[in-house]
């Protein structure tokens, strides 16, 4: 356990000098929360960007030849993987804690209560897409080099975009996307469980894979 | 006899590279030049000993210690310069150690705060700024704080002046002088290991060509020099790499083939640089 | 002591290092009893190989001059009289020897190349 740690911190020195970009992140949620005077969207957008912002290290991994380095630590392959599956976990866990009290803020600021079931969906959403995120990209990354995929890496997030459009303009489908919408709503626990249980369950399947490409990688 | 390093039918193939059935140890306490052209093998080699890159076949032992097996264990006790510096780039020299320290046992913050000042390394400037000399000297600044006992130089004089070239090798000097601790030190820059190599090992297009004491390496070789008329054809078939002109030839021949010189043949100490430029030269030379 | 090492000497670096410890035994620059830097340390101040410097001791020590002692150091000997004499009487025949071939060159008579021995023997009060 004590090398997962240092693995952890180790990836926190490396992003550490891009954190600053964070404080941009977070004047813009926090402006779009409160035009569109919904407070939980900043929630959202924290953690949705924060996603992206961890694909960062594999570039900084590249420009800076830290192959090398991890070739010459006494820090195992198998400890380096999940080291980074979690770092990923505790950046977005504290973005979402942060971001989160700031939505409560702006709330008190707005006058208008957090609305609980607005919230919760937003926040578990926003987790879940981040998870798929850094589930889809984490192997890719530990595969090839960052400069090389990175354009193609991210295509599957904006076709979730175009889908999404897409099926908002479809009322068919969204005849029985109410159905679903309706469970969630009288069970409001379950959109909890679902984003992130649903979340947890793509990286652990993630991870193993990563670990296994890792493992065939030349350093 | 207690070897860091030992190394037995060492292969690794590559599409367009192989690595045939090296084998050597390096003794402890001693600094083993390890020489070759460019491409050669000497870093695929290094990469080996690392981990870093799985070999086809052979033994690594490091310590006595498989170098797979027992591979973090090993590594505590092992430091790399390469040619390149690999700390992220923004870090200062102050955040190297916070970043590195916790992954070593050994660390010491007092010896490595010694030696960034011994090496006028400024603490607060960042890797990226630093010259190249200070780079170099960073690396071995973080080797030497947790007290390596294997140290392993990936062509670090390459981009040096002379000057810093001068600095390394006392630091190396230096930091072998308690018996305890060991060198591999891989260029293709051979002056350097003239004069402070204990052991050299010579690779060529991925073979094997001597491994040994430098001294022995340095007797059992001539540089032979003679008129054009000199060369005759029983002769031309002993010299190693033949270089041949207008007004003469030269190449190296073993001292075993030195007996029936003629006398207006001239005879010469090879310099480890006359040897692997004549070895790169020799026909049938396969690769 | 000094030991200076010519990278454009002939010599191997042992063979100096061994010659200029020689000389300051024989001519009482070191006696009985002084250290000799160890065999690292004087690898380390001279930048040269640890097995070169191993060479120059060893040597050393098999023609009776100085003692290496494991974990203590290496001191000089006593002056043993006969190796001492011995070494000198090589070094005259040596100098001869060289005196003889250059004379050979410039064609000087037997008597010629005397008659220099005595004459430098005079100036510098040979007894």
């Amino acid at each position: 356990m004590g090398n997962v740690l240092k693995s952890i911190r180790l990836d926190n020195y490396i992003l550490k000098a891009y954190y600053k970009a964070f404080i941009v992140v977070y004047v813009i949620a926090i402006i779009i929360g409160i035009i569109a005077k919904i407070p939980a969207l900043t929630v959202a957008i924290v953690v949705v960007i924060t996603a992206p912002f961890i694909g960062t290290y594999f570039s900084v991994y590249e420009k800076n030849n830290l192959s090398k380095l991890y070739g010459i630590l006494p820090l195992g392959k198998f400890e380096v993987v999940i080291g980074r599956y979690l770092y990923a976990l505790f950046l977005s866990i504290i973005n979402g804690i942060v971001s989160g009290i700031l939505a409560y803020i702006i709330s008190l600021f707005l006058n208008k209560g957090m609305d609980r079931l607005t919230f919760i969906t937003y926040l578990s959403a926003s987790f879940l897409y981040f998870c798929l995120f850094i589930a889809v990209q984490f192997p890719i990354y530990f595969k090839y080099a960052f400069s090389k995929v990175y354009i193609f890496s991210n295509l599957p997030f904006y076709l979730v975009f175009v889908i999404g459009a897409y099926i908002l303009n479809k009322t068919d489908i969204l005849k029985s996307l109410s159905q679903i919408i309706q469970y969630f709503t009288s069970h409001q626990n379950m959109i909890w469980v679902t984003g992130i249980g649903l979340g947890l369950i793509l990286l652990i399947i993630s991870c193993p894979l990563s670990y296994l490409i890792y493992k065939k990688n030349e350093l | 006899m207690n070897n860091v390093i030992e190394i037995k039918n060492l292969c690794k193939n590559y599409k367009d590279f192989s690595l045939n059935n090296i084998s050597f140890s390096l003794p402890t306490g001693y600094i083993m030049g390890f020489v070759g052209q460019n491409g050669a093998g000497k870093t695929t080699t290094i990469r080996l000993i690392l981990n870093m890159t799985d070999r086809t076949g052979g033994d690594i032992k490091i310590f006595g210690m498989d170098n797979i097996k027992d591979e973090q264990k090993i590594k505590q006790d092992v430091a790399v310069v390469f040619d390149d510096i690999y700390f992220v780039k923004n870090w200062t020299v102050y955040e190297v150690e916070k970043a590195l320290k916790s992954f070593y046992v050994n660390w010491s913050s007092t010896l490595y705060s010694q030696y960034v000042s011994s090496f006028h390394l400024p603490v607060d400037k960042k890797v990226k700024d630093l010259s190249h000399g200070m780079k170099m000297k960073l690396m071995l600044a973080v080797a030497m704080s947790h007290e390596a006992k294997l140290l392993i130089l990936d062509e670090p004089t390459s981009g040096l002046d002379p000057v810093a070239r001068d600095e390394l090798l006392e630091i190396l000097s230096a930091y072998i002088s308690d018996g305890q601790k060991s060198i591999l030190f891989s260029t293709h820059i051979v002056s350097d290991l003239e004069k402070i190599a204990d052991y050299i090992t010579l690779i060529d297009k991925g073979n094997l060509f001597y491994t040994g004491t430098k001294d022995y390496l340095l007797e059992s070789f001539f540089v032979i020099k003679g008129g054009p008329d000199d060369l005759t054809n029983p002769l031309r078939e002993k010299i190693i790499g033949l270089t041949k002109n207008n007004t003469g030839f030269s190449g190296l021949m073993p001292a075993s083939e030195m007996k029936h010189l003629s006398k207006e043949i001239i005879t010469e100490t090879p310099s480890i640089e006359e040897i692997l430029v004549c070895i790169s030269k020799r026909e049938g030379n396969h690769g | 002591m000094r030991i200076i090492i010519k990278n454009t000497s002939k010599e191997p670096i042992y063979e100096q290092i061994k010659e200029q410890i020689k000389e300051a035994i024989l001519s009482d620059e070191l006696s009985e009893g002084d250290m000799l830097p160890s065999i690292r340390q004087l690898a380390r101040d001279l930048k040269i190989s640890v097995i070169t410097t191993t060479r120059a001791y060893t040597d050393l020590e098999q023609e009776g001059f100085i003692a290496i002692q494991q974990g203590k150091g290496c001191f000089v000997l006593p002056k043993n009289s006969e190796i001492v004499h011995e070494q000198l009487l090589r070094k005259i025949e040596d100098s001869f020897l060289t005196a003889v071939n250059a004379g050979k060159i410039a064609k000087l008579s037997h008597n010629e190349l005397i008659n220099i021995l005595e004459f430098i023997m005079e100036e510098n009060r040979y007894e």
